[in-house]
């Protein structure tokens, strides 16, 4: 019976007179679009975040990435390769913003990121210094494009500039640099090139020290021995 | 299910209007919930990312503090900020660190106990923050004792020592020698002390001479041939010293042979020299205090003395620098640290050369920058040092460990020697001296990491 029936009703719904209204489908119609363009703006909306926080995720991951890489070189070639160029001097945005006298040989860096704070002076060593400057371009392809490289950033999925500045430390804490560099500080800035947000640039500092590493340390000889519960081991640094 | 159908049937035989707003209402919910899930991702999938940033931002802070913390145990191991310390990074991220004493096995810090007797071990706990997201890392660090300038008692070369006959030590005072490459002799060998050297892998002999030690028959008193387990280390003198040597003054004197650079003109003339260094049998006397020099030529039959005076305790220390130093602007000068075109003196040897009482050798002390990267064999060449053409007689301590220290002829030296390479074309006759002959390193103790770790929430360490 039921579905007999209701296929019945059905047709007669469809081809009788007492079907629906065009006032009905009008409105329909019209409730649907509203309601279509609102879901088609959030989803615009929500895919601009999701890309954005994309980008910032690999804004954060390549700005560790780049400081660990430098983390690890020897102390010494722990400078800029060359001198950084100041770019923009009115866009707090871009990295180069807070440098300084740059192109002079005092090129030096507003570390704290306040343009009326103390600058540093940039580490520069063209002999050993293997810190380049910036901007380096990081790109991350999208799945589908094959033609992504930093050379061709039309049809990558994430454009990134990468600076890294190395300045020699003058604390007043430490008196001791008060008039010579002693431990160096190193400032990723990554900064997405391409479209769209964040428009602010990732910043990761930190110091490095000297005796943080190298060969001078002896706690690297495999002649240092460790104790491992009450086994003796070689010392791993 | 039979009502629901009735209804439906009844509803469409009705007509009854209304019905297609209930489903597109239906279908906006549907929608609107399914958006609402994507925003909600999407809002998360933002904060996440942010807090990635945060989180690495406060790592790169704490590891900054440790940093810090290590710079200030080395630098200014008294001050305030050697136990504990904060402060702020560019991007807004702070730290704050303390450092600990470990004082056994037990004592809780990221890696292991070192097994070595005399040092010192501490941990630093460093906590950075950003945006309220804290990460703290951990370092265990050990304190070593700085290596001496002069470690051995007599003369030391980090490349080779050549000479002829080889005199060491007198009747009384032993005096070794030592070195991290070969020792080469061409005749007899006099010896009271050691004679140490390492062998390194790969040579075939650490020492060659015409007759070897036993059946040398000038061979008298001790005569150990004690081979190293390790290399030989000498102490480093800190960077600073070179780098504040050539940025302080360029005064020359009248004589353009030497640069006076960075010494402050002496009120009394005869502080500052005493006869000129472009003649022959002149003698340089210096009153105590600190020298940097790019190089000195001098003449023949010329000499360098202390001129110790009433109340004056400070030795002469002289500093030579080369275009190798750091902040150096030892352009042209300083091929050669000294140079003489005759025999050459430094110090006084004797009441019968001028000087009386005869001070103690570690009154004068000379340091030589050398050529760190270039110096590293049996070469004169590379290795810009002390050269003599013909005698080269010294009452002094001498620390050049990348230069060359020939004397055309022979040598008689009382004092310590570390030097790159020694060589005499005669007897070199080295005497250390009983009093004197080992000045104190200026370091103090030097702390390397060891170990580094980050502390994770289920980490139960004493620091974390």
């Amino acid at each position: 019976m039921t579905i007999r029936s209701t296929s019945r009703a059905l047709r007669h719904a469809l081809t009788g007179e007492a079907g629906l209204t065009l006032y009905e489908v009008l409105v329909a119609i019209l409730v649907l679009a509203v309601g279509l363009m609102g879901v088609y703006a959030s989803l615009g909306t929500s895919n601009g975040a999701i890309a954005a926080g994309e980008r910032q995720a690999a804004m954060a991951q390549v700005g560790q990435q780049t400081l660990q890489s430098v983390e690890l070189l020897p102390y010494a070639s722990i400078a800029n390769s060359s001198e950084p160029v100041q770019t923009s001097t009115t866009d707090a945005t871009n990295p180069t913003y807070y440098l300084t006298s740059c192109g002079s040989s005092s090129c030096s860096y507003y570390w704290s990121l306040n343009r009326s704070g103390t600058a540093e002076q940039i580490a520069y060593d063209s002999t050993n210094g293997k810190v380049a400057p910036g901007p380096t371009t990081v790109v991350v392809p999208d799945p589908n494009a094959t033609t992504c490289a930093s050379t061709n950033t039309s049809k990558c999925r994430i454009v990134l500039s990468v600076y890294t500045f190395v300045t020699n430390v003058t604390s007043a804490e430490d008196s001791a640099c008060s008039t010579t560099s002693c431990y160096k500080r190193v400032t990723v800035a990554v900064k997405n090139a391409g479209k769209g947000p964040p428009y602010n640039p990732v910043y990761v500092s930190s110091f490095v020290d000297p005796k943080g590493g190298g060969s001078s340390n002896p706690l690297t000889s495999s002649s240092t021995q460790c104790l491992d519960g009450t086994t003796t081991v070689v010392c791993t640094h | 299910m039979h009502a629901l159908a009735s209804r439906l049937s009844r509803r469409l035989r009705g007509g009854e209007s209304g019905f297609i707003m209930i489903v597109a209402v239906l279908v906006l919910a549907i929608l609107l919930i399914t958006i609402t899930a994507v925003t909600l991702a999407a809002k998360n999938n933002t904060a996440t990312a942010y807090h990635t940033e945060s989180a690495n931002q406060a790592l790169a802070a704490a590891d900054a503090g440790a940093q810090a913390a290590l710079f200030r145990l080395n630098n200014a191991p008294t001050s305030s900020g050697a136990s504990s310390g904060s402060g702020t990074l560019g991007n807004g991220a702070t730290y704050s660190y303390t450092v600990s004493t470990l004082s056994s096995q037990s004592s809780a810090c990221t890696g292991l106990w070192i097994n070595t007797s005399g040092i010192n071990q501490d941990c630093i706990t460093s906590t950075g923050t950003a945006n309220g997201v804290s990460q703290t890392v951990e370092d265990r660090i050990a304190g070593y004792a700085p290596a001496n300038l002069f470690p051995i008692n007599g003369l030391y070369s980090n490349f080779g020592i050549s000479a002829c006959s080889l005199v060491i030590g007198g009747s009384s005072t032993p005096t070794d020698i030592g070195s991290n490459g070969s020792i080469s002799l061409c005749n007899s060998l006099t010896m009271t002390g050691n004679m140490k050297y390492y062998l390194g892998s790969g040579a075939s002999a650490p020492y060659c001479w015409n007759n070897t030690c036993a059946q040398n028959n000038g061979c008298s008193g001790t005569c150990v041939m004690a081979q190293q387990t390790s290399a030989i280390a000498a102490g480093a003198l800190s960077a600073t010293v070179w780098t504040n040597a050539y940025t302080t003054g360029t005064a020359n004197d009248s004589n353009s042979l030497i640069n006076w650079g960075g010494v402050a003109q002496p009120t009394s003339s005869d502080d500052w020299m005493v006869g000129n260094s472009g003649n022959n049998n002149d003698t340089i006397q210096l009153p105590g205090g600190v020298y940097f020099f790019c190089g000195i030529t001098l003449a023949s039959n010329d000499q360098i003395q202390y001129e110790i005076e009433a109340g004056d305790t400070s030795p002469v220390q002289i500093y030579i620098g080369s275009t190798s130093g750091p902040g150096s602007d030892c352009s042209s000068a300083g091929s050669t640290a000294i140079n003489n075109s005759g025999p050459l003196t430094i110090g006084c040897t004797s009441t019968s050369s001028g000087c009386s009482p005869v001070e103690p050798s570690d009154d004068i002390q000379i340091y030589v920058y050398g050529n760190p990267t270039g110096c590293t064999a049996t070469s004169t060449s590379s290795c810009p040092g002390i050269t003599s053409t013909n005698t080269f007689t010294a009452n002094a301590d001498i620390y050049a460990p990348f230069s060359a220290i020939t004397g055309q002829n022979g040598w008689t030296l009382t004092g310590a020697i570390t030097a790159g390479y020694v060589s005499s074309t005669n007897t070199m006759t080295i005497n250390f001296p009983a009093t004197g002959g080992m000045p104190a390193s200026s370091n103090s103790t030097t702390f390397y990491p060891s170990a580094h770790g980050v502390c994770q929430n289920n980490y139960a360490s004493a620091g974390c």
